[in-house]
């Protein structure tokens, strides 16, 4: 008997120590939802002094989600200059009343002076910081300070970077994540670049109070900036942004709208089921590289005289389209080899994968071998369809 | 038999004493024995003009109606007095001639002639006579079949089982017009002596399961029974899970359903609930419309209702979890919302959850304690008040107010009334689990649920049967229900295979 009352003895404690557990542990993850200050975007700067100037956007909660219907300030913008990014991140704590939270940052702006001297140190901590996502959109702001993009009021979005994000999402432009860009940057044979965004006046602003306005700005999801050993050394712009994402395989569906003297007029065409293939050849050192670009068109419009049962009417537009997207795409390679010497198409990437043993004899000089490469383009668009109406209105029948 | 429970009446000494020739002697007996019952009547009477004869009864329980027509009317006017001096043949006499009464019997033990008069029989003693006869007449107040407020149908039979056990076995009788269907009775309860019937059909029915029903039932040594939740709780393999172990139902359709599928239906006399087993998790998440509509529709429903059994377990948890440990998994834009309705909330996620979860337990529970007519006001106050008001104060968040009211339309959505105890139970363990450690506490609650399910049984069955252990015919009724011409085989509980619907009858 005396035993068993041992063992219960024994049982209870054991319990009691059980339940102690849970508290032992130092750990503890919970915070309120309250004492978190959401991190909705960040701007990497270039301080005049040459030090890190960082901008943080908060939204403001009370506000962001009430449903009174008015648009108040729904955000707050915090900037401290430090020397690196812990640095500063330790500043930007002693400003907040709540502990900051990067798991919902959605973009990350880096100004054009920061991108111009480079960007690797920032991405030492980016990479290593368990906190920052992976999928957070990295975005240079063109011809401005980050910080600009960070405070711009959108007329859309309560909080301007989710507009950027929207955009980004829209797969329109190059939209890269932090996770593209290291894994670019850590491949051979490409050279990673960025989405780049500007900031533009909206046109209708006539009815609207002039002074109130001018604080509205949209971004502009255009150019690509190209990052070559973490330094922004150029710009693609929104044509030749088209150009590199058909090359890589990216573009999806597209707009393209242009003058087509061979058919005499102007058209508008949506491109889908665009592919690429692309053959690279390398011979003693000297590389040649082969594009044949293909792709479905819909007509959506034209000043073309078209008669979409006559087949040579056909043949003159895509013949036309054809000619002005290897025109295009040829410029834009051209200039990657010229101005830059940088091969973000990833032409290198496919030789080293798919041809290792010719990449091997390029591997140390391919910046030069791509920049001497010769390029050749053959595009065949292919019209599938005119729209609701067939024919142009004046058509000769 | 324990000393407990015994009555201090006279009841003992009579136990094992029989009635005597001398009618003096059985009637001082008998009223010493029922002293002080104003409800027994006693009436002296002469059969025939000659014989003298006593005759007793308890007031309300007999049909006096037909007291008065078929015996007393008979024996008094029985014009053949020479007969009536045939010594002993003469209670088969009158038994056989003018007792116009169906379930008669003689009996001369005295305490078995006191529990037939208590359970509505009326006794007669005749002078001379060591038997007395006792002829079931019964009759009285009983409540009549009425549709049922509990569990509520819209395609489906209407009535319910009452109060009265006999109606309650014919209401199953009526439905299973076969001799294999057996309805054996017992007495529970020393002082109530209530009548409990096991009710199953033979063959289909396992026979080990009766056997064990029968002798847990014999088992209960118990003062009264009061409702069929008395024997629920005597005869359930164990009584700290939140899960019950047993179907309680008032619908008639219900239980033969269950006895077809060879359950046995447990019927207790004062109680309109009907109790049957064994039953598995998956019995629980469904409703009879659940056969009686078309296939698609049952299919959909029952899916609907598997999602809001679990949203009334887990959604309050998954908010708290959400919002104090995992805000990166909220939607950037939704978490802007949450954070702005919880801004100026003055308590932490998980106190909210359990003082809103505990408010909305205490107005479903005083809406059913009170009055009808008053229980509107306790919604109208409780919703508006509570709802409304406490938001607009600033003391809980609009969100939670949406969880949990979302919650607690997803548990009424339970088809078993007793099985939704078991998610509003867990419901606050789980909320204080997700407060203390997140999803991870969630998930360390949801799998020690999910070894406690797999371990519990009912009468010997697995309690997720079938689909732990796995069986394949019985996976065509569990989460989704195939086409009923499709469903051969009864629910294999004890392993064995029989068919209920032979192939080849799809239309």
């Amino acid at each position: 008997m005396s035993s068993g009352g041992m063992r219960s003895n024994q049982k209870t404690r054991t319990l009691v120590l059980l339940l102690l557990v849970p508290l032992l542990s130092g750990c503890w993850d919970r915070v309120e939802m309250n004492d978190v200050a959401f991190f909705i975007a960040s701007a990497l700067d270039l301080s005049e002094d040459g030090r890190l100037l960082i901008s943080i956007q908060v939204p403001i909660p009370s506000e962001g989600g009430s449903t009174s219907g008015t648009l108040g300030k729904t955000y707050y913008i915090i900037s401290e200059t430090g020397t690196n990014i812990y640095d500063v991140e330790r500043k930007d704590q002693l400003e907040l009343s709540r502990k900051f939270f990067k798991g919902h940052r959605q973009v990350v702006f880096i100004g054009e002076a920061l991108a111009r001297k480079g960007i690797k140190d920032i991405m030492d901590y980016y990479s290593r910081d368990p906190a920052t996502r992976l999928r957070t959109y990295l975005v240079v702001a063109k011809g401005k300070q980050g910080i600009d993009m960070l405070s711009t009021d959108h007329p859309f979005e309560r909080i301007p970077s989710e507009e950027v994000r929207e955009l980004e999402r829209n797969q329109v432009g190059t939209a890269v994540t932090f996770r593209d860009f290291l894994m670019n940057q850590e491949r051979e044979g490409i050279v990673p670049v960025l989405g780049a965004v500007e900031i533009k006046k909206p046109v209708s602003q006539l009815r609207q109070k002039e002074e109130e306005m001018q604080k509205k700005n949209v971004f502009r999801l255009s150019s690509t900036a190209v990052m070559k050993n973490f330094k922004l050394v150029g710009y693609l712009d929104d044509i030749e942004t088209r150009s590199l994402r058909w090359i890589k395989g990216e573009l999806k569906h597209e707009y393209v709208a242009d003058e087509i003297p061979e058919a005499g007029g102007s058209v508008g065409v949506v491109l889908k089921k665009t592919e690429r293939k692309i053959k690279t050849v390398i011979k003693a050192g000297k590389a040649n590289i082969r594009i044949e670009l293909t792709g479905q068109g819909l007509l959506h419009e034209t000043t073309a005289k078209l008669d979409i049962s006559r087949p040579e009417d056909v043949v003159r537009i895509e013949q036309g389209l054809s000619k002005l997207i290897t025109e295009q795409t040829l410029r834009t390679v051209k200039k990657a080899q010229t101005e830059w010497q940088s091969d973000v198409f990833g032409f290198g990437l496919m030789v080293h994968q798919y041809q290792y043993g010719a990449w091997k004899s390029v591997r140390e000089e391919w910046d030069t071998v791509f920049s001497k490469a010769d390029v050749s383009v053959t595009t065949k668009i292919r019209l599938v369809r005119a729209g609701m109406i067939s024919s142009s209105l004046d058509a000769e029948k | 038999m324990s000393k407990v429970y015994q009555d201090k009446a006279p009841t003992n000494d009579a136990k094992s004493s029989v009635l005597t020739s001398s009618l003096e002697e059985n009637e001082a007996v008998f009223k010493n024995l029922f002293h002080s019952c104003s409800d027994v009547v006693f009436r002296s009477f002469q059969i025939g003009g000659q014989k003298n004869a006593l005759l007793f009864y308890i007031d309300g329980l007999i049909d006096e109606k037909q007291l008065d027509e078929s015996l007393l009317k008979p024996l008094m006017l029985s014009s053949s007095p020479e007969q009536l001096d045939a010594g002993q043949d003469l209670l088969t006499f009158l038994q056989n001639q003018f007792i116009s009464v169906s379930q008669v019997k003689r009996a001369s033990n005295i305490s078995s002639i006191v529990l037939d008069v208590l359970k509505s029989s009326i006794v007669i003693l005749i002078a001379d006579q060591t038997e007395g006869l006792i002829l079931n007449v019964p009759g009285g107040k009983t409540r009549s079949v009425e549709q049922t407020s509990s569990e509520t149908t819209i395609r489906g039979p209407r009535d319910s089982f009452t109060e009265s056990i006999r109606t309650n076995t014919s209401l199953i009788r009526r439905r299973i017009r076969s001799a294999r269907l057996k309805i054996e009775t017992l007495t529970v309860g020393e002082l109530t002596q209530t009548d409990v019937a096991i009710a199953y059909i033979e063959d289909i029915a396992n026979e080990a399961v009766i056997q064990e029903v029968r002798s847990r039932i014999r088992n209960i040594k118990i003062d009264g029974v009061l409702e069929s939740g008395y024997i629920e709780q005597f005869i359930e393999e164990r009584s700290f899970s939140p899960f019950p172990q047993y179907l309680v139902t008032e619908r008639p359709d219900y239980v033969v359903s269950a006895l077809l599928e060879g359950r046995v239906a447990i019927l207790t006399d004062g109680s309109p609930f009907i109790i049957s087993g064994p039953m598995t998790f998956w019995g629980f998440l469904q409703a009879g419309e659940d056969y009686y509509d078309r296939v698609l529709f049952a299919n959909l429903i029952r899916f609907i209702r598997l999602v809001l059994t679990m949203v009334a377990l887990f959604l309050p948890s998954i908010y708290v979890a959400l919002t104090t440990f995992h805000q990166q998994m909220i939607p950037t834009k939704l978490l802007l919302s949450v954070s702005a309705a919880r801004e100026g909330v003055p308590f932490p996620a998980l106190v909210e959850a359990l003082l809103m979860e505990s408010t909305f337990e205490g107005l479903r529970e005083a809406g059913v304690r009170l009055p009808k007519q008053v229980g509107q006001a306790v919604s109208i106050v409780g919703g508006l008040v509570v709802g409304q008001a406490a938001v607009q104060a600033g003391i809980v968040s609009a969100p939670m107010v949406i969880v949990v009211s979302l919650t607690g339309i997803a548990s009424f959505a339970i088809p078993r009334y007793n099985f939704s105890f078991a998610f509003r139970i867990l419901r606050f363990p789980m909320i204080l689990l997700a407060g203390m450690f997140g999803l991870y506490g969630i998930t360390a609650g949801f799998l020690c649920l999910l070894i406690h399910l797999s371990g519990l049984k009912s009468l010997g069955v697995p309690y997720l049967f079938p689909t732990a252990p796995v069986n394949f015919q019985g996976l065509k009724d569990s989460i989704f229900r195939a086409p009923l011409w499709t469903m051969h085989f009864r629910p294999q509980l004890d392993g064995k295979r029989s068919t209920r619907i032979p192939k080849g009858q799809e239309p």
